[in-house]
């Protein structure tokens, strides 16, 4: 997804170089014949088309990503001793028998 | 970053101009004469290299080529400022001339007054003379008008405006959203 303004960057590219083309000519650095009147808005064109996509000014930079979470423990073996399906659950243990003499209390 | 655009502006300041000055030059070639003289000073074209003129003045203008037996023959010919690609060129004043003649030279007056946007540039006034169809003289000389191109109008407004511009292709380098 594009963040920059590529297309402000082409017509500020053109502006800029007819700009510059003035500056040069009326200067008197350039002729009014010279190649470099057309050439650079066309350059300067290009150039800002792809400042304008790339927009490197002011991207914020992704922040360091999270440590993941600590792996999935280890598999185990399934015991043997576990129940399988219909099967029957072994006999509960026996409670242990009442005493006769009954609840003792020491004061 | 902030160093970034420092170069950058500071290349496009320096090394264009560098870049791209032109070596100022005249020449003739051929056999014909070409010489102008204004305000009692007289420009040739083979020994001249960057003709500065006033702004508002009239030259005495004088051309010769070979035409030994004076036999009438076609002849064309002009005096033409090129202008940058696409455009094409621009004859200045009446220096233009055509048809079946049989003189080798001619000579004349032009006066002139430019207007005060054009001080400071350099310009190449080409010419050339054809006989029968052939070309058989060309010449080139370079041209500045007399003044200080700070009192341009015309500068003056372009270099306000390549700020603007330089301002204005600043935030294309800016992402969408991000603080100037």
């Amino acid at each position: 997804m594009t963040r920059g303004r590529p297309i402000r960057g082409f017509f500020g590219g053109l502006l800029l170089g007819i700009c510059i083309d003035l500056d040069l000519f009326f200067a008197g650095i350039v002729k009014l014949q010279s190649p470099v009147l057309t050439i650079l808005p066309l350059v300067l064109c290009i150039v800002f088309l792809g400042l304008g996509i790339w927009a490197p000014i002011g991207r914020r930079h992704m922040p360091a990503l999270a440590p993941l979470p600590s792996p999935l423990p280890r598999p185990v073996t399934w015991p043997e001793y576990t129940p399988v399906e219909d099967s029957t659950d072994p006999a509960p243990p026996e409670p242990p028998p009442p005493d006769p003499e009954g609840p003792t209390s020491s004061i | 970053m902030r160093l970034i655009r420092i170069l950058v502006a500071l290349a496009i300041i320096t090394l264009v101009p560098i870049l791209t000055a032109d070596a100022a030059h005249a020449e003739l070639s051929g056999p014909c004469t070409a010489t102008g003289r204004i305000e009692g000073k007289i420009y040739d074209a083979k020994n001249s290299k960057l003709v500065v003129i006033p702004r508002v003045g009239e030259v005495h203008w004088r051309g010769t080529v070979k035409n030994p037996d004076g036999a009438k023959r076609d002849i064309e010919g002009k005096v033409y400022l090129r202008l940058p690609r696409p455009f094409g060129q621009i004859v200045i004043g009446d220096g233009s001339w055509d048809g079946p003649s049989n003189s080798a030279a001619n000579n004349g007056v032009y006066t002139y007054d430019l207007p005060s946007v054009l001080v400071g540039p350099k310009f190449t006034v080409f010419g050339h003379h054809a006989e029968k169809g052939v070309v058989v003289c060309t010449g080139s000389v370079d041209v500045q008008l007399a003044g200080s191109k700070w009192k341009n109008p015309a500068f003056i407004a372009s270099l306000l405006f390549t700020v603007l511009a330089l301002i204005n292709v600043s935030v294309v380098l800016r992402v969408k959203g991000s603080r100037l």
